[in-house]
């Protein structure tokens, strides 16, 4: 090989390199959708029709899931980069949900059976613990709007429920859930720390509705 | 019962109890009114997919409930039949089956009992009908608006019977229990033929058999006159509402597919509101913008609720939420959900559960009959409906609803053959 041939090659290979180190600059952490082109409706109006408990902040417990009790500390994970933060629902072993000072903890058998952690003594039908588990995998369906707008517009200041969740290889994440939407099918919600709202089926909230209304 | 006996009971009560979600007890007195601006206070008592539909007007008056009493002939062949009755490790198949309800001890804490469910409404008593044949309905189908302005009709139905013929558990009209000859081994037939308007669609028709064996699929067929031609549909495009109104015939009466081809799931038991006994025959509309939705009476019932997530690839809905009237198995409402678990259609009934469709009708029945005057399907994403008026008050005196009839209405084997749809569309 001649000189000016070695020369030519080591060219290409770095043009090359430098095109893959471009690519991976761009490419953000999670692949995103553009966000639809829904406005939320008026502060407050995202809330109408009596959902309970929207003003209560949700009470951390000490029987959920090993996630981010708080969403400080959740996003105190999120930023120190732990193992598993962030994480849309995958392979949920735990759930945790509240919504003011009620609150249902459940957890995953080995023979794929749900089991009620907390409140003590409560049994609520396996199918719809199961049911719940299920739907949060459709969380990853939902629409993303990107830097939507202050929080209080989706009714995020001041969350209507809380979801914590746990998984298998220290996978965990929390989903909070604001107003509903002002077509009435959806909620719009955040998962992690992530900044952006997404859009949450109405079908998870309703199931919320019966575990925390069975445990009551 | 000895002391240990009652202990034994109580302490088998209490277990049962457990897996039951408590019932509801609900705050509501015969004669209020609700309405969006109320609504909240009724929210655990109706669906999403009901709520959305006060939320847009559909007024709901709350009635006394009113026991329903299941056909004596029913009762009798589920206490003759039902111990014989096995459902398969995943519950898909039912052996033994012949007449009455399958399952009737319902266990929460069974973990079969969403199938048990399910196989009961599929051979519900309250449609325990050998025959049944409905005529001249219509249907509206349109966009709801807002405020005063009334549903924008973008196309109006005229369908001249809707018929049904079970071909096992016949309790009513000879031969019984079964339909023999039964040489295509069918469970049932259905046929919803001829459309009469609009224009651009009469003549065309649906005719549907059901195969007792469950791992063979329904045979459907839908006849286009215009191509002249039968076009075959798939299990899986039952799920698909054609010719631009909003319901698809797997969610006629709120489910009409087989229990096989879901997986369910049982989610509890409630207190709701829904219509059983509607006073309004022919069916009453709402007033302005909610005349999209009927305008009757509703009262607390218990109900199943019923998780159903399709089998079959292709299906439309990711899930079906099914509200069953635990006493008589037929559903009050059913809420369907899209693949991000979005909120997308809700089936509502307006049942009428009576033994005249009016007073003076030519037609007595001995028992309690399922007349159903109005039925609303709504797409919440596109703010759009269908409502279907059974039957429809153009045709004063029609009762719509001919039950156990047979031969006298016309719903004999010869009218369920595609040969006898197409010469209908004449």
């Amino acid at each position: 090989m001649s000189w000016s041939r070695a020369a030519l090659h080591w060219i290409v290979a770095a043009a090359l390199a430098l095109a893959f180190f471009a690519s991976g600059r761009s490419r953000g952490p999670e692949a995103s959708r553009p966000g639809p082109a829904a406005t939320p409706g008026p502060a407050g109006g995202a809330r109408a029709g009596g959902e309970a408990d929207p003003g209560t902040r949700p009470a951390p417990g000490a029987d959920g899931p090993r996630a981010a009790a708080s969403p400080a500390q959740a996003s105190a994970h999120a930023t120190a980069g732990g193992p598993g933060t962030d994480e849309l629902p995958s392979g949920v072993t735990r759930i945790r949900i509240s919504r003011g000072d009620l609150a249902v903890a459940w957890r995953r058998e080995a023979d794929a059976t749900w089991k009620v952690e907390a409140p003590a003594g409560k049994s609520i039908p396996p199918g719809l613990l199961a049911a719940f588990a299920e739907q949060l995998d459709a969380v990853r369906e939902g629409e993303r709007l990107e830097a939507p707008g202050p929080d209080a517009d989706f009714g995020l200041d001041r969350p209507s429920l809380r979801i914590e969740w746990s998984g298998a290889g220290d996978r965990r994440g929390t989903i909070l859930v604001g107003g509903r939407t002002p077509t009435g099918t959806a909620w719009y919600g955040r998962v992690g720390s992530d900044g952006a709202v997404r859009i949450v089926g109405s079908n998870l909230v309703y199931y919320a509705d019966l575990v925390l209304g069975a445990a009551r | 019962m000895t002391f240990r006996g009652s202990l034994r009971f109580a302490l088998a009560a209490a277990g049962l109890s457990l897996f039951a979600s408590p019932a509801l007890a609900l705050n509501v007195q015969a004669g209020q009114k609700f309405d969006a601006a109320n609504v909240a206070q009724i929210a655990d008592m109706i669906s999403p997919g009901v709520k959305w539909c006060v939320e847009h007007g559909m007024p709901i008056t709350v009635g006394e409930y009113k026991k329903i009493e299941l056909p004596r002939a029913y009762k009798e062949a589920t206490e003759k039949y039902s111990g014989q009755v096995k459902l398969s490790a995943d519950g898909r198949i039912m052996t033994g089956f012949v007449a009455g309800q399958p399952f009737p001890k319902i266990d929460p804490a069974d973990p079969q009992v969403a199938n048990k469910i399910m196989w009961n409404f599929d051979r519900r008593g309250s449609a325990a009908n050998d025959d049944v044949d409905l005529r001249n309905f219509d249907a509206d189908t349109g966009t709801i608006y807002t405020g005063d302005k009334e549903m924008g009709v973008e196309r109006h139905f005229l369908l001249d019977h809707l018929r049904g013929l079970n071909y096992d558990g016949r309790l009513f009209v000879d031969p019984k229990p079964k339909f023999e000859p039964n040489t295509e081994a069918v469970q049932g037939k259905a046929g919803l033929y001829p459309i009469l308007e609009p224009f651009d669609l009469k003549g065309v028709g649906t005719l549907s058999y059901r195969y007792l064996d469950v791992e063979k699929q329904d045979d459907t067929w839908l006849y286009l006159p215009t191509l002249r031609r039968v076009r075959r549909l798939s299990s899986a495009q039952r799920s698909d509402a054609l010719f631009g109104q909003d319901a698809d015939v797997d969610s006629y009466y709120g489910y009409a597919g087989s229990p096989a081809w879901f997986d369910w799931k049982f989610l509890g038991e409630r207190e709701m509101l829904g219509v059983m006994h509607a006073q309004n025959f022919p069916v009453k509309w709402a007033a302005g913008s909610a005349n999209f939705a009927f305008d009757d009476v509703w009262e607390p019932r218990k109900v199943y609720v019923i998780e159903g997530t399709p089998r079959l690839a292709q299906y439309a809905y990711s899930k079906r939420v099914i509200f069953i009237d635990k006493e008589t198995y037929a559903v009050i409402y059913s809420d369907i959900y899209d693949r991000a678990g979005n909120l997308w259609k809700v089936w509502i009934d307006d049942f009428s559960f009576r033994k005249q469709a009016f007073p003076g009708a030519s037609t007595t029945y001995e028992d309690e009959m399922p007349f159903l005057p109005a039925i609303v399907m709504v797409d919440m994403q596109l703010v759009h409906a269908t409502k279907a008026s059974l039957p429809s008050p153009r045709f004063p005196g029609e009762q719509g609803w001919y039950f156990n009839q047979g031969a006298k209405s016309g719903t004999t084997p010869e009218w369920f053959t595609v040969a006898a749809m197409i010469a209908a569309s004449h």
